[in-house]
């Protein structure tokens, strides 16, 4: 073997990739997923959720039925498939706008695997929170505690920033006081925001873990359905580009219109490739390590930026139907809007990124 | 995977470049006699082009080894080809569309680096819009008779062949009128003249003015008026593998920006985003290929050269930016982002880029 050659990386060979391109079997998994979706979950039925009013049934026995919560959780603790798949599956549930708190348990179980703490019960919807709090004594107290999509949680894994990383606990919902509820932004998707104090967790964190490696399955989550959400106002944008007329020509014959689209399209494959290579990195960090360490912050940070640009695309395009409740323009607007930010902004994951780079420069390729 | 090929083709790396390559590569660019006989001994090795059959040079690899192959040799930063493309455009449309003659005289000086090739596409009057160009060429028995001018033409002056494009039915519709004629730049009435370069880092142009040029019959490549269809395969094959280079060379340039330790937020979110950039370069890169080798369509390919030179550009921006004012004094980082420059012009600029995703992906209506 070349001495030059041990300078390099052997993340190249092309088999470890095979995963880039949905096999046969994945794709029908997606078919199936995205009709029971359309069925069942239609996104016409988020016009019947107004701001402010409690959320019907959810939906919830449905999705944990069909098993899509525990996807890509090892089958001892009776997960199932691969986290290709479940970015698979995420991805159709952003497409759809799920309003069923798919994402927030997915969220909350990898941070509890991630973090090293048992699972929660997989028929119980959970949810993931950020946010300040102490631990003293084995109790926990929470200082308001934001959790994506939390009003319909039976659990929570919350993550608490701490000295030299974060801890993480897993909290039963009925042990805590009823959160406050926000729903101006995505009310199928609420934000809850929990206080605690001195409430004994069913599990923690001994010590303070790395929150990139916490987050880093989350991270690949999020950017699955944010890419899904992207795909879909993408899609109906390009729809109504070929059907109004101005001017006497199709919208999306004019070039203003065609490289805005054309645009969107770049942004959600950039983000599709990352995140599903992301995915083959989580189970398989040993076939690229250094990629493996920053690509969930990249694939998240792609995602949002795709799913922020083409959800806004989508009511420029729409015009001034844009902004009436008749069309799904602000459905996808607001779930974009709601579900980037969560775990840290674009900016924040690339600089992040980059600083990971910068402690390994001395070691780079 | 074939992991002997790429042991083999280490070997041969060890082989035949310097033993400082790997530490030096850098400086190396500028070291043209080194990079002309890596061509010759990549050729005659038959690493060149790796998935040919072995009668045109190559070892007859799979696809997945040959791009497994030029993955290995682009993070070795293996020579780049001094006339890229000889082998890169012209060749594979030697290779589809040649005659047994053409094929037989033409490709392994090409590929070997011994005779170089110029594009002959661009015109005064055409630039983005090739399908106007007005350079003819008359059937007159056994040879066509040539006039015109073409433009921005890649180093005509040291080529010896030039693929030229030229209207040999005036009376059809624009894409069906155009032929493409293997034109040896030697020949009487042709008058190649250098055009003076933005920076020394740009590429080198030519203008080239046709007067009366006889160029045989048998230098037709591809179907009379068949033209368009040679153009666009010829310079899809190039955008087939140029990813592998973009992902390299936007790590390369982040690499001393990375190395900054007080780099502050705003170039660290800078450097962050074109290491997505670069990673989805990569992947999509790699989708792609993987989706075309299982008989998938693969509407994602056609992002990557917008993505890939869009990349560049920033990538190279961000190097002449995160120095400071020592950039101000050092010559490389700006003649790199002039060179960048061109990224989003040759081969289709971004804005057809955008029009070809606009229409052929998202199938939205032409405009012209």
């Amino acid at each position: 073997m070349s001495t030059r050659g041990t300078q390099v990386d052997r993340p190249l060979i092309v088999d470890a990739w095979r995963d880039l391109v949905l096999s046969d079997e994945r794709r029908q998994l997606v078919g199936s997923v995205r009709r029971h979706f359309a069925e069942r979950f239609p996104i016409s039925a988020h016009h019947a959720i107004v701001p402010g009013a409690e959320p019907k049934s959810n939906g919830w026995g449905e999705l944990t039925a069909a098993g899509y919560p525990v996807i890509g959780l090892p089958e001892d603790v009776g997960g199932a498939g691969t986290a290709v798949d479940l970015v698979a599956v995420l991805e159709e549930a952003g497409r759809a706008l799920l309003a069923a708190p798919l994402l927030a348990t997915v969220l909350a179980l990898h941070v509890l695997r991630a973090a090293g703490l048992p699972p929660a019960p997989a028929e119980q919807a959970g949810a993931l929170g950020r946010g300040r709090g102490v631990m003293y004594d084995g109790r926990v107290d929470l200082d308001g505690a934001y959790v994506l999509d939390g009003a319909a949680a039976e659990w929570l894994a919350v993550v608490i920033p701490a000295k030299a990383g974060v801890i993480v606990v897993q909290l039963d919902v009925s042990d805590l006081p009823a959160p406050v509820v926000s729903t101006h932004i995505d009310p199928a998707r609420p934000i809850a925001r929990f206080h605690a104090g001195g409430v004994r967790p069913r599990a923690a964190t001994g010590v303070a873990v790395p929150e990139d490696v916490v987050l880093a399955p989350a991270r690949v989550a999020v950017a699955a359905d944010l890419v899904g959400v992207a795909a879909g106002a993408l899609d109906r944008a390009v729809e109504h580009a070929l059907d109004r007329e101005q001017f006497g020509k199709k919208l999306g014959a004019f070039q203003g219109v065609k490289h805005r689209l054309a645009d969107g399209y770049v942004a959600v494959e950039r983000a599709r490739s990352l995140t599903r290579a992301a995915a083959i990195l989580i189970e398989r960090p040993e076939a690229d390590p250094k990629t493996a360490a920053r690509l969930p912050l990249l694939a998240q940070a792609a995602a949002a930026e795709a799913a922020l640009r083409t959800t806004s695309s989508l009511v420029q395009v729409l015009g001034a139907m844009g902004m009436t409740s008749e069309s799904d323009a602000h459905l996808f607007f607001r779930r974009a809007q709601q579900t980037a930010g969560f775990l840290g902004s674009p900016a924040d994951c690339y600089a992040r990124a980059a600083e990971i780079a910068l402690t390994s420069a001395g070691s780079m390729r | 995977m074939n992991t002997d090929a790429i042991s083999e083709f280490v070997a041969f790396l060890d082989r035949a470049l310097p033993d400082d390559y790997w530490v030096r590569h850098v400086e190396y660019r500028d070291d043209h006699d080194l990079r002309a006989r890596y061509q010759q001994e990549a050729f005659d090795a038959g690493w060149l082009m790796p998935e040919w059959e072995p009668e045109y040079g190559g070892r007859d690899l799979s696809a997945a080894d040959g791009l497994a192959l030029r993955i290995e040799g682009a993070r070795r930063h293996v020579p780049r080809l001094l006339n890229v493309q000889g082998p890169g455009v012209v060749a594979p449309a030697l290779r589809t569309f040649g005659t047994p003659e053409q094929k037989a005289r033409l490709l392994r000086p090409v590929l070997r680096g011994e005779e170089w090739w110029a594009l002959g596409m661009s015109e005064p009057g055409s630039g983005s819009d090739l399908a106007s160009l007005r350079t003819s060429a008359r059937l007159r028995g056994d040879h066509f008779v040539v006039n015109g001018q073409k433009i921005w033409t890649t180093q005509a002056h040291q080529a010896r062949w030039c693929t030229l494009y030229a209207r040999t039915e005036p009376d059809a519709a624009r894409h069906a009128g155009i032929s493409c004629l293997i034109l040896d730049l030697h020949s009487s009435g042709v008058d190649v003249r250098p055009i003076g370069r933005a920076a020394e880092s740009v590429d080198e142009f030519c203008e080239v003015f046709l007067d009366d040029v006889r160029i045989p019959a048998g230098n037709l490549l591809g179907p009379l008026h068949g033209g368009w269809r040679v153009a666009i395969e010829s310079l899809e094959h190039e955008r087939d593998m140029i990813w592998i280079n973009n992902w390299v060379d936007v790590d390369r340039a982040l690499r001393p920006v990375l190395e900054k330790p007080d780099l502050d937020r705003e170039l660290r979110v800078r450097a962050g985003r074109l290491m997505a950039d670069a990673a989805a370069i990569r992947f999509t890169g790699l989708r792609s290929s993987l989706g075309r080798m299982a008989g998938r369509p693969v509407p994602e390919f056609f992002v990557l050269k917008l993505l890939g030179s869009e990349t560049a550009q920033a990538a190279a921006q961000l190097a002449l930016d995160a120095p400071g004012l020592p950039a101000l004094t050092s010559p490389e980082l700006f003649l790199d982002r002039v060179e960048s420059l061109g990224a989003t012009i040759y081969g289709g600029t971004s804005e057809i880029q955008r029009n070809i995703i606009g229409e052929r992906v998202l199938r939205l209506p032409r405009d012209r």
